[in-house]
């Protein structure tokens, strides 16, 4: 029910003449509006601050340090985002710099989920604590061989879905309709299998991921996307390049 | 207890001097007002999805500058309590999961803040599983609080009896009983981190749970602490579905989602009775504050919920 400022008028008249009427008037704020706090002068907060204080330190320590700089803020958006093409990118070349299978072939694509993109980053200063924030899940690479035909069911369900982060592909469509599908700089073979990185998490059937069910083969790297991430990012950095938020029109509703 | 319709809360309402007023915001009503009455006021705080944000946004941040932080809330709910004589202090879970205080500590400091809080009781969101059962039950000696679930079957893992299907409350003679339900864990949690957990029918163990709770134990007041979502496009059971068919339960107090309510929304539930849903966004960025009033005599009662921003001047909403 609305509240009108007579009505709080009222109740403020109602509550100080019933204390009148009951002994010492004692007039309690209707409005909290007015009620500030400061960490400083209470004893509650002066224990939360204490108990915090330790933690905070350590972890602040760790988490300040700079790893990269960028050149603008890098953002969620779909279908496409500056932050969902860095971290893709990111993972497919990190993954692909530490994976040596037997066959030779590397991965073709990356396929993450925008859910799995908890913060975005800034302007400016990347800390090792926006990276966390950005990716605080333990989750690890997986890669998975599927067959070109899933390849085409997974881009149809990024197209359906409104995208999601991904990298090593374009995807172009019409009326929900996939018109152009290339990896890398062909196009998708479906008498073919690929190779997809991507988390465990979703390779374990998370977000409902279906096309990565029973795939021709799995291949683990002991590696973190978070720890792929901060690679790419202080290789970047070692090598004077800033981060860049671009986007570069890799899926396309025409 | 009977819900109150408008001519009897106005009637009701008369008794504590407020003739005229209409309806108004119990949380204005001074303690003192209760003391030699009949009526007894009894507030409900509640959070969800703290998501280990134990400092505040900060200034700079484009939707939260300042916000939130486990030093501003526990000024609030100190101060809360200092005005309140009946407060139940609960969190409907994810209290893991989305600042390195997690990656590092595990939730360690998480559940210390909360017990220094003197949090009454919380229920578990899919995200306290993410650094699995066993990172979970690491954890539980830092919480003096129990943790409360009726539909997650822990039995055959490492959670086998660190859990209560409910809880009841006495508050100045108000029996308050509290139950909770979590989220289905398939295709959301990785297998590896929930194990042999197994997921049973929220809306099946709601209403058993609820229906001990309100008929055999006879509780004043019945809380589903709910970690379902508030709402959801496709089939998935929510609370307002919860609502919609439950029987026995006075308020929901939901997460999940991440919805922020400015107030408990109102639903009629299967009997064609009043039910609350409530929820608080996120990341301890507001919290949720419930007041009953009951009349002992007539076991009738009243609420009235409202948000408070948290932060160094919080806000009521």
């Amino acid at each position: 029910m609305k509240q009108h400022p007579l009505q709080y008028f009222i109740v403020f008249i109602a509550i100080a003449t019933f204390h009148a009427c009951s002994g010492p008037p004692k007039i309690k704020s209707v409005d909290t509006a007015s009620i500030e706090f400061s960490p400083q002068n209470t004893a509650v907060d002066s224990s939360a601050y204490k108990l915090i204080a330790p933690y905070k330190k350590e972890m602040d320590a760790i988490m300040s340090e700079v790893l990269a700089v960028s050149d603008a803020a890098l953002t969620k958006e779909l279908p496409e985002g500056s932050l969902g093409n860095f971290v893709a990118d990111a993972v497919l070349k990190k993954t692909n710099d530490a994976y040596h299978p037997a066959d030779n072939k590397k991965a073709d694509v990356c396929l993450l989920n925008n859910g799995g993109l908890r913060a975005q980053l800034p302007k400016g200063n990347i800390t090792r604590g926006n990276v966390y924030e950005l990716m605080p899940f333990e989750n690890s690479i997986v890669i998975l061989t599927i067959s070109g035909e899933r390849m085409q069911q997974l881009f149809q369900f990024l197209v359906d879905n409104n995208g999601a982060p991904f990298a090593g592909a374009t995807v172009i469509s019409k009326a929900k309709k996939i018109t152009s599908l290339k990896i890398g700089d062909a196009d998708l073979d479906p008498a073919k299998t690929y190779k997809v990185v991507t988390s465990d998490y979703l390779a374990a059937g998370g977000d409902k991921y279906d096309f990565f069910k029973n795939p021709v083969a799995v291949d683990t790297l002991n590696y973190k996307l978070r720890d792929a991430i901060i690679d790419c990012m202080t290789e970047e950095n070692r090598k004077g390049n800033t981060i860049k938020s671009r986007k570069d029109g890799r899926i396309k509703y025409e | 207890m009977d819900e109150l319709n408008m001519n009897s809360r106005r009637a009701f309402l008369k008794k504590t001097a407020f003739a005229g007023a209409g309806v108004l915001a119990f949380s204005s009503i001074p303690t003192d007002v209760f003391a030699k009455s009949d009526l007894v006021k009894i507030t409900i705080l509640h959070t969800n999805d703290v998501h280990s944000h134990i400092d505040p946004f900060p200034d700079n941040d484009p939707k939260y500058p300042g916000l939130g932080g486990a030093v501003n809330r526990a000024a609030l709910i100190r101060k809360i309590r200092t005005e309140e004589k009946n407060v139940l202090l609960l969190d409907a879970g994810d209290v893991f999961q989305g600042t390195p205080y997690f990656n590092m500590y595990g939730g360690e400091l998480e559940f210390k803040l909360m017990s220094m809080m003197q949090y009454d009781a919380s229920t578990i969101g899919n995200h306290d599983f993410d650094n699995g059962l066993d990172g979970l039950v690491k954890q539980l000696p830092n919480a003096s609080f129990p943790f409360i679930n009726n539909n997650y079957d822990f039995s055959d893992t490492p959670m086998a009896g660190k859990t209560i299907p409910h809880k009841i409350f006495m508050k100045d003679g108000i029996k308050i009983g509290v139950f909770g339900v979590g989220i289905a864990l398939e295709g959301l949690v990785d297998k590896r981190m929930y194990g042999n957990t197994k997921y049973l029918d929220p809306v099946v163990k709601a209403a058993e749970a609820s229906h001990h709770l309100k008929m055999d134990e006879k509780c004043d007041l019945v809380i589903c602490l709910s970690h379902l979502g508030y709402s959801s496009k496709g089939k998935q059971i929510n609370d307002v579905e919860l609502a919609k068919q439950s029987r026995n339960i006075d308020v929901i107090i939901g997460a999940h989602t991440h919805t922020f309510l400015d107030k408990p929304a109102e639903y009629v539930n299967g009997e064609g009775k009043k039910i609350l849903v409530a929820q608080v966004g996120w990341a301890g960025i507001r919290i949720g504050r419930i007041d009953y009033v009951f009349e002992r005599r007539s076991g009738k009662k009243a609420a009235e919920g409202h948000s408070i921003k948290i932060s160094k001047k919080s806000i009521a909403i």
